[in-house]
Order: structure tokens, then C-alpha cells, then sequence
């Protein structure tokens, strides 16, 4: 996965959340977003994903100019996975799935039913496949999301702390999922405040602060910072 | 489900006892005979569809003009959120029967337009959509924000949108307030009799002035309109139950 950003700056209100951040990322599979919350990260995944257009700067994505690029084709190639699971309430599990995979990406009825029991299965979610999101737990619907983002092969995963509506028990089954997405090799970028996690999860780490990267490279700068402030939120957040 | 039965029953039981005490009581009791009203059976059969007639076509015109309210609500000319809004308040201000004669006496007839039935039907439609605005506009909202950015990432197009997502969910929340909306539309259609629409109201209404069975005409306007409304009550708890699995 490549991530590249140029003088991004974005503005809400009048205030400047994103300041500025220049990012070049290549050749990692999974970078881990992490920083106090008000720095910035979700307003970052938002831009990353065309959700929101930035301020100012520009993005890429794979070579793919964020900005440029139709919003109709950015939607086949990468895929979101918000706070909480916003399954649409109306269908079943397997019909979220499915939905998505015909009418977006033209797969026969056949076909796309036969990908999402590969993929439910795949996640241990089989036995839910028919229920509506109201009669799963918070983490199976979390689950079943991941599912819908994946089925379409997205060449990026975003994922806005995924756990932070669920649980201790719940969290620990989705952080499981995505865990699994990293043995497949799955490109993502999550946003996280389980460092223990997102040591296991991911090889890239971007941490931020009030708008603004303080530190990134591998993994292994969460073991050893160099700057102070990821030294302290370490500390803060391993507590 | 035996306790159930009996409850009822005995809610019934009351009821029939409220009847025959009522009988009973009326002086004039010994000449009552609902079918005196036999040889009317016919205009009165005319009448009772002419009032589903209306009410049905009152049901789909308010439904289109409430969406076009609806849309007005939601437009970026604020000229026009204003014209639906003052629309809004008008009717929701004034009584069914004030309006419909306005827009009969005041407004149809001085621009030479004389159909009774269809200024009814008009009239009563209007009067109806912005209760179908606020229905579709409550429904919709019911749609959050959370389902339209998930619409939105994983590429739907405006039109898959509304056609596999917000309508079918919109259409399951608003049909048990539509049938409570046609009910009243089937009772207040009886209104349209000011105007002199030959409606079930207006036909035993007329009959039983003329042959002085008052007690057997309203007696009968009490089943007749029953006989619409009760069955939809039921039809549409039916539906919802089915639709909410
Ligand atoms: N839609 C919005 N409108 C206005 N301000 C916003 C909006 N979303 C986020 N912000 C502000 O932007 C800043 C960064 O928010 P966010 O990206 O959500 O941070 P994080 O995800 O790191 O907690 C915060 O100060 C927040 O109040
Ligand atoms: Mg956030």
C-alpha cells in the first residue's frame, strides 16, 4: 500500500484540524493511526476515504489522486469500516453482503451469494448469515461489516476504531477479525487505542497530535519513541 | 390465549348491553325496523363505493402532493420551503369543513369550476398531504446519518439508494400510520357532503329524512362506515406484523 499526502491541511469551522501533514508510506500492509482523541485521525481517514474533501494539499492512494479520482470508481477499490456497524437494519447479514456485491459490482445473485457464505464462513459468522443486524451482538454486526468492506477486494481497508462502541469481551473478537485480515496480508489502516493490539496488527505506525504526524515509521517505535510525546502517550495509554 | 377470548367477550358483552339499554330507553322503539331502508339498498350500495371511491383517490393524491410538500421542505430555494410551509399551517389551523367549502364556494365555482365530486376529491387532498408530509418526513428521518455514509463508501449510486435502502425501510415505517390516515380520510369524506357530493353520508342522510327513520339511518351509517374501517384496522396490524418479522 502507498499513502502519500502534500501540504494536507483541512478546516472546519475556521479551525485547522489537519495542519499541514506530509506523508509518504510505501511498501507497508497495515499502518496503525494512533494519538490522543481530538488529534485528527478520524478527519484523516474521512479525507484518505473521499468522505470528506480536504482544505487544502492533496492525497493519494495507491498512485490514485483522492481528489481527482470519481467518487463511483474510488468506492470499488477501497473500503470503511465506521465506529459502529451501520448495517443497514433491513436486510439480513448475508443480505448486506450481497446487496452490495450486485448492484455496485454486478456480480450474478449466484455469485455473490456464494462469496458471502465463503466469506462468513471464513469468519466464523455462518450461523448469523440470516439474521437481521437488530438480533446480533454489537461485535458480530462489527464482524459482519468488516465482511460487507471486504467482500468487495478492496486494495485498502480503512477501519475508525472499530471496537470503540463494543465491550472488553466484544472488542477482543473483532480485534481478532482484523487480525486475521493481517495473516491474509489485507491492506488497512486502522485507528486504534489498543497499542498491545496494534503492535500485533499492524507494521507502520503514524502518531498524531493535534492535527498534526509527531512520529511514524515501523512498528517497533512503539517499543522504543523517539520523541517525547509518543513516550508519554505510550506510557499514558499502557497504564 | 382462552383468558384473551373471554376479556373480549365480556368488552363485547358491555357494549351490547350499552346498545340495548339505549333501545330500550328510545321512545320511539316500537317502531323501529332497519329494514324499511330495503328499497334504498341500492342508491345506498351507489353511495358506500362512491365514499371508497373517494377515499382511495383522496389516499393517492394527498400521498403525491404530500411528497411534493415533502420535497418543498427540503429544496435550497427558501422561497419555496416557505410556500409548503405556509401551506402546512394553514391546514393544520383549520377545520376540514371550513376548507372544503372555501375551496368549493370561493374558489372552484367564482373559476367556473362546478364538479362537485372532483373539487371534493381536490380539496380533501390538499387538506390531507401535509399530514403525509409529516409521516414521510418522519420516516425519512428515521434514516441516519451512520446509513448514509455507509450508502455512500460502498459506491450505492443515489438511485440504488433510495430504490434497495432508504424506500424500502421508509415504506415499512409509514404504512401502519397510512392506514390510521386512510381511516380518517374514510370518516372525514363524509364532510364532502356539504358541498352536496353524493356520498354515503349525504344518500342516508337524504333517505332517512324522507322516510322519517332517522334512528335506522344513522344506525346504519354506524355499519356501513365500520364495515371500511374496522377491516382495515385489522388488515394493516396484519401487514405490520408480517413486515417486522
Ligand atoms: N464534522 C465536524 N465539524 C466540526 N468539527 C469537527 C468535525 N469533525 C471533527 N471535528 C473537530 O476536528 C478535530 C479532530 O477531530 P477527529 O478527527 O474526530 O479526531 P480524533 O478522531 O483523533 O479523535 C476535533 O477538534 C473535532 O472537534
Ligand atoms: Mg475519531
Amino acid at each position: 500500500m502507498k499513502i502519500v499526502t502534500e501540504n494536507l491541511t483541512h478546516i472546519y469551522d475556521g479551525k485547522e484540524v489537519i495542519k499541514d501533514i506530509n506523508l509518504s508510506v510505501e511498501g507497508v500492509e497495515a499502518i496503525a493511526l494512533i494519538g490522543p482523541s481530538g488529534a485528527g485521525k478520524s478527519t484523516l481517514l474521512r479525507l484518505l476515504c473521499k468522505i470528506e474533501e480536504a482544505s487544502v494539499g492533496n492525497l493519494f492512494v495507491n498512485d490514485v489522486s483522492v481528489h481527482d479520482v470519481e467518487a463511483k470508481e474510488y468506492y470499488k477499490k477501497v473500503g470503511f469500516v465506521f465506529q459502529s456497524h451501520n448495517l443497514f437494519p433491513h436486510l439480513s447479514a448475508i443480505e448486506n453482503i450481497t446487496l452490495v456485491l450486485e448492484k455496485v459490482h454486478k456480480y450474478s445473485k449466484d455469485e455473490a451469494i456464494k462469496k458471502a457464505n465463503l466469506l462468513l464462513e471464513q469468519f466464523g459468522l455462518s450461523e448469523h448469515s440470516h439474521k437481521r443486524p437488530s438480533q446480533l451482538s454489537g461485535g458480530q454486526a462489527q464482524r459482519v461489516s468488516i465482511v460487507r468492506s471486504l467482500a468487495i477486494e478492496p486494495e485498502v481497508l480503512f477501519l475508525d476504531e472499530p471496537t470503540s462502541a463494543l465491550d472488553p469481551i466484544l472488542t477482543r473478537e473483532v480485534l481478532r477479525t482484523i487480525l486475521e485480515l493481517r495473516n491474509q496480508h489485507k491492506k488497512f489502516i486502522i485507528v486504534t487505542h489498543e497499542l498491545g493490539f496494534a503492535k500485533k496488527a499492524a507494521d507502520y505506525v503514524i502518531y498524531m497530535e493535534d492535527g498534526v504526524v509527531i512520529e511514524e515509521g515501523k512498528v517497533d517505535i512503539l517499543d522504543h519513541p523517539k520523541t517525547n510525546k509518543l513516550r508519554q502517550f505510550v506510557e499514558y495509554v499502557m497504564d | 390465549m382462552i383468558k384473551k377470548t373471554v376479556h373480549f367477550s365480556f368488552a363485547l358483552g358491555l357494549y351490547g348491553l350499552l346498545i340495548f339499554f339505549i333501545a330500550y330507553s328510545y321512545p320511539g322503539k316500537e317502531n323501529f325496523d332497519l329494514l324499511r331502508l330495503f328499497p334504498a339498498r341500492n342508491e345506498i350500495f351507489q353511495s358506500w363505493l362512491l365514499t371508497l371511491y373517494i377515499s382511495l383517490s383522496s389516499l393517492v393524491y394527498s400521498m403525491i402532493v404530500g411528497f411534493v410538500l415533502y420535497l418543498s421542505s427540503k429544496s435550497s430555494l427558501l422561497f419555496i420551503q416557505y410556500v409548503g410551509r405556509i401551506f402546512d399551517e394553514v391546514v393544520f389551523g383549520s377545520p376540514l369543513i371550513v376548507f372544503i367549502i372555501a375551496m368549493y364556494y370561493f374558489i372552484a365555482i367564482p373559476m367556473g369550476i362546478s364538479n362537485r365530486l372532483n373539487v371534493g376529491i381536490l380539496a380533501f387532498s390538499l387538506y390531507m398531504a401535509p399530514y403525509m408530509k409529516t409521516l414521510l418526513d418522519g420516516a425519512m428521518k428515521s434514516i441516519d446519518d451512520a446509513q448514509y455514509q455507509a450508502m455512500k463508501v460502498l459506491g450505492f449510486s443515489k438511485g440504488q439508494s433510495y430504490r434497495y435502502i432508504i424506500l424500502p425501510q421508509v415504506i415499512k415505517l409509514i404504512f401502519p400510520p397510512l392506514i390510521g390516515h386512510l381511516t380518517f380520510i374514510i370518516k372525514g369524506s363524509s364532510l364532502l357532503s356539504v358541498i352536496g357530493v353524493r356520498e354515503l353520508y349525504f344518500q342516508i342522510d337524504r333517505i332517512q329524512a324522507n322516510l322519517l327513520l332517522y334512528v335506522e339511518g344513522y344506525l346504519l351509517m354506524f355499519i356501513t362506515y365500520l364495515l371500511m374501517t374496522i377491516p382495515l384496522v385489522a388488515m394493516s396490524r396484519w401487514i405490520e406484523r408480517k413486515l417486522s418479522l
